[in-house]
């Protein structure tokens, strides 16, 4: 089959078309303002009333996992069509996927909308992919840091696999946003193949009313409930866009179509090139509210037996306006952590959070001095310090 | 009601360089550990702060860890210590002993990747089907209840192995389900499957929940999910008619 | 809570899994009239530009008539767009071109006058007057 990675447009016919836009013709489109998009949006209405109040398979028997089916969807992509989109042809190569993963599934992985004609939408898929992500990146960092608190181990998924990380990927694959409506492809002449290649999430009544300036759009209803929440809980930072969310769902379906074709190896495989990869910032996700209380907490955990002691270890320029201070925190004779400060104070704590972050961010090496390895590894064998004891209360 | 302990701190040795160790004074201090009810400031005698309310004992003894290791089976064997932390949780003793919660988060990522992937695999004559695997199975609510909180606790119930658990409630006497023990039961078993994991790697792990967790003799996963399931579609349907 | 977490993003480490070429998309601009396509279109009617796009098959190739002079759009996957203008450029000088644009980062070019650059943290650490005996210490 002979496979499209070229597109050819002319665009001063797509011009000549846009200025005819403005005179009337007999044909409807001519005239899209009221009366299609109205028509359009009852459509969509009807469409969202179907979506709230089910988007469910139907099913013979509860446990009958084949019988299970959406009904909305009609139909996928068509192999033949598939081949002939130049991005997604593009896609495939660009992450090297093999022959076996079908471009079919992943123009699938890229359409989000619900009904576009009966065209399955990837929701399975980004739940396949979701639930395999989220395996093989916990898996990695609760081996590779067992003692990483909760709160900072929650955090470190997430920002490994978070929304932001795989829209992040997402852009760096080169994946593109359908941005125009059956309108604009109508009067640019786009290849109808053009579209398959891209993601798909914007519903065609947003899509017609894209008109406002650059970098100004209107936010989606679910946008808006996301925005007010996250302002109850004054994080608005953590808001995240419709587009955000939908290229992370395009990304876990990615995945999640690499283990229907390929299979969970590959798979695995695949994660740890793309997203174990990257460089994780766990020194600057920790923020201690009372560093020593907490240590002296987890020594009792522990069992140390000597009480902390926090010494002074050198000192210079204590009557100048530049003081430093080095001060260590000891458990006996061991000494825990140590820390460079400007007054004894910002030094004992600094020594102190040195401490805790050293117990925390431990990294466990096997026999041989070799990085440990993670339970889906062929050869695993477990090993003493591999299982986190938990974080401590004050 | 309560008691003097004399408490007699180890000597410490001190190496100095001239190879003659000396030994350091020796600090005899009386501590008075408090029973019955918490006093702000006092330290609670561990005896006691250390036992569950229906009166199982913290330690590593036979009896503590019978109900697992039975369940386990000399297969799926793990050390004793990971099994008394797998059935303490983090609300026993404010969170100073050992407890699981690192391995239920293994656990609970390790089923629900198992009963994705058990669930797709199933033959299906659905033309959606990618690749011979039915996606449209996944988010459904019984792919979803299928790892989760509700079945494992029950399992946990069904099977007794729950009975012997370290952890705290505010208030025990509400029942199974409002005292939080369901919880407390489902991340237990999390752990369980967590710790199988940690110790004999994923393919030992897949097999343990394959045939002790799915296959069980008695009232496997599958059926409390799908009466789980099935109560909560009734209960919409009659909420629904009310209306 | 003893210890509360900062959300932080992870850092993309582009070649240390995988590598994802950073050039993902090239318009081609052309007029069919005027003089200054002239290399472009010999490139074209000979099917040079769709044996390159065979070549560089993880590029998407677009290729665009429109009036005026030709250029070369390289879009990159940190949002930049560079665009390339080759009026009156021979063939061979637009695909040396191609070839060049589309393995650059998208970043612009700087010189490299630094010792190391690196997001890692100094494996040796910094040295300290104050870690040495104190009869080696310099007193103030």
């Amino acid at each position: 089959m002979l496979r499209r990675s070229m597109i050819v447009k002319d665009l001063a016919r797509v011009s000549r078309l846009r200025g005819l836009m403005s005179i009337p013709q007999p044909r409807h489109y001519s005239q899209p303002s009221k009366a299609v998009n109205q028509q359009i949006n009852l459509q969509h209405y009807e469409n969202l009333n179907q979506s709230t109040s089910s988007f469910q398979a139907k099913y013979d028997n509860i446990q009958d996992y084949g019988s299970y089916k959406h009904n909305v969807f009609t139909h996928r992509l068509p192999e033949s069509t598939a081949s002939q989109s130049p991005p997604l042809v593009a896609l495939h190569s660009r992450l090297n996927l093999s022959s076996q993963y079908s471009l079919s599934t992943l123009s699938q992985a890229l359409n989000l909308n619900k009904f576009d004609d009966g065209l399955a939408n990837n929701y399975g898929l980004n739940i396949l992919g979701k639930n395999l992500l989220s395996y093989y990146v916990s898996e990695y960092l609760l081996v590779k840091y067992p003692r990483l608190p909760m709160p900072i181990h929650n955090v470190a998924v997430d920002s490994l696999m978070g929304s932001k990380a795989l829209y992040q990927i997402g852009k760096i694959w080169g994946i593109e946003v359908d941005k125009s409506s059956k309108l604009d492809k109508y009067l640019s002449q786009e290849s109808e193949f053009l579209k398959y290649g891209k993601l798909r999430y914007l519903t065609e009544e947003r899509l017609d009313n894209n008109e406002a300036e650059s970098g100004v759009y209107e936010l989606s209803s679910e946008e808006i409930t996301n925005l007010k929440s996250n302002n109850n809980t004054a994080s608005s930072s953590s808001f995240i866009s419709d587009e955000v969310e939908a290229y992370g769902s395009a990304v876990r379906a990615i995945i999640g179509g690499l283990y229907t074709h390929q299979g969970e190896e590959i798979t695995k495989q695949f994660i740890q090139d793309h997203i174990l990869s990257r460089k994780l910032l766990l020194e600057n996700m920790f923020e201690f509210s009372q560093p020593t209380r907490e240590l002296v907490r987890l020594c009792d955990k522990l069992n140390f037996q000597d009480p902390i002691d926090i010494r002074l270890i050198a000192e210079t320029g204590r009557l100048s306006s530049h003081a430093i201070y080095v001060v260590g925190v000891f458990c006996g004779v061991e000494k825990l952590g140590e820390g460079v400060g400007s007054s004894m104070n910002e030094a004992k704590t600094r020594a102190v959070v040195n401490a805790l972050m050293s117990y925390y961010l431990y990294s466990p090496i096997d026999n041989e001095g070799n990085e440990v390895k993670v339970p889906s590894d062929k050869d695993y064998k477990y090993l003493d310090g591999i299982v986190g004891l938990g974080d401590v209360a004050i | 009601m309560s008691s003097i302990r004399q408490l007699v701190i180890p000597n410490r040795l001190i190496g100095l360089k001239s190879g003659i160790s000396c030994t350091s004074y020796i600090p005899v201090r009386n501590i008075y550990l408090h029973k019955g009810s918490r006093v702000a400031g006092l330290k609670r005698d561990p005896k006691e702060a250390f036992t569950t309310y229906n009166g199982y004992q913290y330690e590593l003894s036979e009896s503590n860890l019978k109900p697992i290791k039975e369940f386990l089976t000399q297969k799926y064997h793990i050390s004793d210590e990971l099994i008394l932390q797998v059935l303490t949780h983090k609300s026993f003793g404010n969170g100073i002993k050992p407890y699981n919660e690192k391995l239920s988060a293994m656990g609970s990522k390790i089923l629900s990747l198992f009963f994705t992937k058990f669930v797709v695999n199933k033959p299906s004559n659905n033309e959606l089907a990618i690749n011979g695997k039915n996606l449209d199975v996944l988010g459904s609510p019984m792919a979803k209840e299928l790892g989760g909180r509700y079945a494992l606790g029950v399992f946990a119930k069904n099977h007794n192995l729950n009975s012997i658990m370290f952890w705290k409630s505010s208030s025990h006497t509400v029942g199974f389900l409002n005292s939080g023990e369901l919880k407390v039961s489902a991340q237990m078993m999390y752990a369980l499957i967590g710790a199988v994991t940690l110790s004999h790697g994923k393919l030992v792990a897949e097999e343990f929940i394959q045939e002790k967790i799915l296959n069980s003799n008695d009232t496997p996963l599958e059926d409390i999910a799908s009466t789980v399931v099935e109560s909560n579609i009734e209960r919409k349907r009659k909420q629904k008619e009310t209306v | 809570m003893p210890v509360k977490a900062i959300a932080r993003t992870s850092i993309s480490r582009n070649g240390v899994g995988a590598f994802v070429s950073p050039c993902y998309k090239i318009s081609v601009n052309y007029c069919n009239w005027g003089g200054s396509s002239t290399g472009l279109r010999e490139l074209l009617n000979a099917g040079k530009i769709d044996k390159i796009a065979q070549e560089k098959s993880n590029i998407i190739f677009e290729v665009i008539k429109r009036t005026g002079h030709p250029s070369l759009k390289f879009h990159y996957n940190n949002d930049v767009v560079q665009d390339i203008n080759i009026a009156n450029l021979k063939a061979h000088e637009i695909v040396n071109k191609l070839d060049e644009y589309s393995q650059r980062s998208g970043n612009d070019l700087f010189k490299f006058n630094h010792r190391v650059l690196s997001i890692n943290d100094s494996v040796r650490g910094v040295w300290s007057p104050l870690h040495t005996p104190k009869t080696h210490r310099h007193k103030i």
